[in-house]
């Protein structure tokens, strides 16, 4: 079931940027080069990761969309926290449109990653520089079967 | 060339207002400045060539004063998004402006829904 790979993987997720937190730190050039992007997306994860923590095993997608959206946005810090946010808003909306919730298909993970996308980057009007805007548009647009969570 | 050029800078609040609504449109969260019609209330976003049209700059004293009205997205975390727009702003005005002493104050006059 996707709620159980999310369960377990998310918290993996948001050990390594936190791990890499200093290394993504060094990224911070705007709009204040006060090198905290990685602390900023590091505690933001941690509160999405708390949140999904304290649903229940057999918490639904929308459960796990709701707690990831409630506890991004409750927990945004910073500019990379806020964009982090909107990334992570849009990826668990997309998850929640696809047809069979607990087994979505390539198609729907690359629609959630495109929907991530295009929610971050409607928030602001002059999309620029800011380190993990950047990277969302790198994420995967066409995962491979391999890509995909049992 | 030397670094430094002697004289006095001086910027006007014009000037100012403009810095700052430009570092505000970079803001992430921020849809633009907004200017409340006074007689029907109605908040208007502003385009981008009237900008300053949104943003009170005041000089007291040795201390600049600048009141941005703005319209956010709705689904962002308003607090971190006044308190980047504060630092931005800051930031800005003290490396083009040379300014030191800037009180930012942030008002959300409008949300805009996503849809």
């Amino acid at each position: 079931m996707i709620s159980t790979v999310m369960r377990t993987c998310f918290p993996a997720a948001a050990k390594v940027v936190a791990d890499k937190s200093e290394e993504i730190n060094k990224l911070n050039v705007f709009p204040v080069p006060d090198g905290d992007t990685g602390t900023n997306m590091s505690l933001t994860l941690g509160t999405v990761v708390r949140e999904v923590e304290m649903l229940p095993a057999t918490a639904s997608m929308e459960d796990i969309a709701k707690a990831i959206t409630h506890g991004s946005l409750m927990g945004a810090r910073g500019n990379s926290g806020v964009i982090t946010s909107q990334i992570l808003r849009g990826i668990a909306e997309g998850l929640c449109d696809a047809k069979d919730q607990s087994a979505p298909s390539p198609a729907d993970i690359a629609h959630a990653f495109r929907r991530g996308v295009k929610v971050a980057f409607k928030a602001v009007r002059n999309p620029s520089r800011a380190p993990s805007s950047r990277s969302s548009r790198t994420s995967p647009q066409r995962p491979t079967s391999s890509s995909v969570p049992r | 060339m030397s670094g430094t050029v002697p004289g006095t800078l001086r910027v006007s609040n014009d000037c100012i207002a403009d810095l700052v609504g430009y570092a505000a449109l970079e803001c992430y969260g921020v849809v633009g400045m907004a200017e409340i019609d006074e007689q029907s209330s109605v908040v208007h976003l502003l385009p981008t060539y009237r900008l300053r049209k949104g943003i009170d700059v005041d000089a007291v004293g040795g201390t600049v004063t600048v009141d941005i009205h703005v319209v956010v997205e709705q689904g962002v975390n308003m607090s971190s998004v006044v308190g980047n727009l504060t630092s931005s702003v800051k930031f800005l005005l003290k490396q083009i402006a040379e300014l030191e002493n800037v009180e930012v104050r942030v008002h959300i006059e409008g949300m805009r829904t996503a849809h």
